[in-house]
This record gives structure tokens, C-alpha cells and sequence, in this order.
């Protein structure tokens, strides 16, 4: 048997001359520089290798190997919003509500984080059919991104909303209550004190 | 549970001439012999497996014409350090797919056994995994090579593996563009 029909795993490693260039890599046949890119832990990485060089871009857009890094893509975590009451009126009239940035040590988190309304300062509070103190929006829960708000007796009314970047301006009104964005910034947590 | 699949295997293999061996002898591109376990070699290697159980085997040595001396040296380094806890090369190859199974961290002395090799030779040595059809191996070694990537910018991934920016500076801006929501990921 020759032991060169038997080639195992990815068959990548004849395909291509041995490099005589002191750039190994440039001898590593695709399927192996394939295996390579899927070990990278995180989409930012597989991003600046594809930046490296053409043939990397072309591996690192092959739909399997994206699909490895868009299933590791756990939104980052900004940070935490602390209450000390769990049905907290919301964002004004409450004194103790705090966001507590996650994001030291890494700059591009930071900066999305800087530029991110969590508070929701610009949520409209002209809605006329309510009055009073019960037109204020109560922050109820927090998953997946998303804040839980209600307004209204019993807050029947509510909304799920993420924190949005206050650098993106959105369309306004209804859209703006409703929108969020696919790849958004803020993971989740909220803690009740 | 493997050691009995090994003595399994040995039972087949003894039909074979040099079956009282239980070391193989393998013979790098530029004709130098190494002897590796017989048991080690099947249970790492869906090639050599093969090979053993095909008869294929010289006891001369067998000719792997595609590896230097250098790298098979590491080869059976790596095969002789194996312990003998891991399923065989045939399970894990069956098992894995590369594109939903987790990857298994290299254990530390795994870890070790890459962090020593030069440049040139880590890169051997995955062609070589890659040509005997070493999962195990190859998974260290890829993994070892996507870790002298990991957060480094492409400028200083250029820089590490010596290979030339190909992109004009047009090109290189769109796809920086097209790219950018990746890096909120960090």
C-alpha cells in the first residue's frame, strides 16, 4: 500500500510544493490552513487573519467555517445594571439604578459601552393616556440583551428593549421602542440588591 | 477497554509476517529509521493502522517518502509520550467533525511538546500529522499555530508567518469595513 493514497485527515499537506521561502505557511494547503483558522477562539481573530491575506479571507468566508465562529459569538458582557428594588420605576424617578461597566481592559468594548444609552433617556414619555406618576416606564427584567419595561396600572404595557448606541441615531417613535439591533452590545444581567 | 482494542488489533496483525514485532520501523524522506511502538503507531495514526493491518509494513523500514527526519522524529516522539488513555486514532477520526465538535485543549504536556519546536518545525510536523492521518497530533499542532495568530492584529500576524499584505489598500478598507461588527467580539 502506498501510504500517500492514505492520506488522513485533511489531505491539504501534499497538494503543494514544499515552500522553500522561510514562510512555512505559504506551503500549508488550504484544507490545513482551514483546520488552523477553526481553532482561532473568537470571531475578532478569525476577522484580522482573514485581514492578513487573500487566501485566508477566501478560507475564513467558507460558510462551515463561519458558521463555527457565529455559534461562538456570545455577545460580550458591558457591564451590570444594579437596583435595589426588582419592579423599579425607570429611568428617572429612581435613585439608586447604576450601570457598572464589565469593559476594562478591552478598548473597543469600552468605547461601545461610552456610547450606549442604558437608560434610555430619550424613551418618550408623552404618551397622554397616561398621567402621572404611573407614565413612568419600570425597568421589570433583563435577558439575552433586552431590558423588560412596563408603564400603566399593573404595567400591562411593556416593552423589550436594548440599550441602543446613542452614536447610531434610530428612526424615532414606535420604531425606536421597538428596534433592536442583531449585533448588539450588551449581553445581560441585572441585579437586584 | 483500549487495551483490550489494542490486543484486539495485535490479534489480526499477528497474521502477518513480521507480527512478532511489536515495533514498527518507519523511514523519513531522507532515509533515516525510527522505531515506534506497533501499538502506539496503530492507536495514533489512521494511516499506519492501516498499514499494519494491510501487511504494508517493511521491516526495513517503511518508506514515508513525504516526511523529513526531523518531523517524523517528532512523530514518534509524540507517539512514544502518548499515555495510553486515548481511544484510537480510527475512534476519534470517526467521531470528530470539525465543524461542530468542540476542540479538545491539548493537555499541558501536549502544550509543551509544540512550544518547544521552531517555526519551521511545528509546520512540518502538521504536514506530517496531516499525512498520517493523526487527529490527535493535528489538533495540537493546529492549535498551537492558531494560538501565534490569536490577538494580534493582521500586521503582526504578517509579521509572524512571513507572508506579504496581497490586498491593495482599497480592497484591505472594504473588507475591514465588511468585518467590523466581528470585532465587538473581543
Amino acid at each position: 500500500m502506498d501510504a500517500s493514497q492514505e492520506s488522513g485527515g485533511g489531505g491539504g499537506g501534499a497538494k503543494k510544493p514544499k515552500a522553500t521561502s522561510s514562510s512555512p505557511v505559504a506551503a500549508v494547503g488550504d484544507e490545513l490552513l482551514r483546520q488552523i483558522l477553526l481553532r482561532l477562539p473568537d470571531m475578532g481573530s478569525l476577522a484580522n487573519a482573514a485581514l492578513a491575506e487573500k487566501r485566508w479571507y477566501a478560507i475564513a468566508s467558507d460558510p462551515a467555517v463561519f458558521r463555527r465562529f457565529d455559534a461562538l459569538r456570545h455577545p460580550p458582557l458591558l457591564g451590570f445594571i444594579l437596583t435595589d428594588r426588582g419592579d423599579q420605576l425607570f429611568p428617572r424617578r429612581c435613585s439608586i439604578l447604576r450601570f457598572v461597566h464589565a469593559t476594562r481592559g478591552y478598548s473597543n468594548l469600552a468605547s461601545v459601552a461610552a456610547g450606549t444609552d442604558f437608560f434610555f433617556e430619550d424613551l418618550p414619555d408623552d404618551d397622554l393616556e397616561y398621567g402621572g406618576w404611573d407614565a413612568d416606564w419600570r425597568l421589570r427584567s433583563c435577558a439575552g440583551g433586552r431590558l423588560l419595561l412596563s408603564r400603566g396600572y399593573g404595567g400591562q404595557i411593556t416593552r423589550r428593549l436594548r440599550p441602543h448606541r446613542t452614536d447610531r441615531r434610530l428612526p424615532p417613535r414606535i420604531h425606536r421602542l421597538l428596534a433592536f439591533h442583531p449585533h448588539g452590545p450588551l449581553r445581560h444581567c441585572c441585579r437586584r440588591g | 477497554m483500549e487495551v483490550d482494542k489494542g490486543k484486539g488489533e495485535a490479534e489480526e496483525t499477528r497474521k502477518v509476517a513480521e507480527a512478532d514485532r511489536d515495533t514498527v520501523t518507519l523511514k523519513s524522506s531522507d532515509g533515516k529509521l525510527f522505531e515506534v511502538s506497533k501499538e502506539a503507531a496503530a492507536r495514533l495514526s489512521t494511516v499506519l493502522a492501516g498499514m499494519i493491518a494491510g501487511g504494508s509494513i517493511d521491516d526495513n523500514g517503511t518508506d514515508l517518502k513525504q516526511i523529513g527526519s526531523e518531523a517524523l522524529e517528532n512523530v514518534v516522539d509524540y507517539c512514544n509520550k502518548h499515555a495510553n488513555s486515548i481511544p484510537s486514532a480510527a475512534l476519534i477520526s470517526s467521531s470528530i467533525s470539525f465543524n461542530t465538535a468542540p476542540f479538545k485543549e491539548p493537555e499541558e504536556w501536549e502544550r509543551k511538546f509544540v512550544d518547544r519546536l521552531s517555526h519551521d518545525a511545528l509546520f512540518d510536523l502538521v504536514e506530517a500529522a496531516n499525512f498520517l492521518g493523526m487527529e490527535r497530533l493535528l489538533d495540537v499542532t493546529c492549535h498551537k499555530i492558531s494560538e501565534m495568530m490569536k490577538g494580534k492584529s493582521p500586521d503582526q500576524i504578517r509579521e509572524v508567518f512571513n507572508i506579504k499584505n496581497d490586498y491593495t489598500k482599497e480592497e484591505l478598507e472594504e473588507i475591514r469595513q465588511e468585518l467590523a461588527w466581528a470585532f465587538y467580539d473581543d
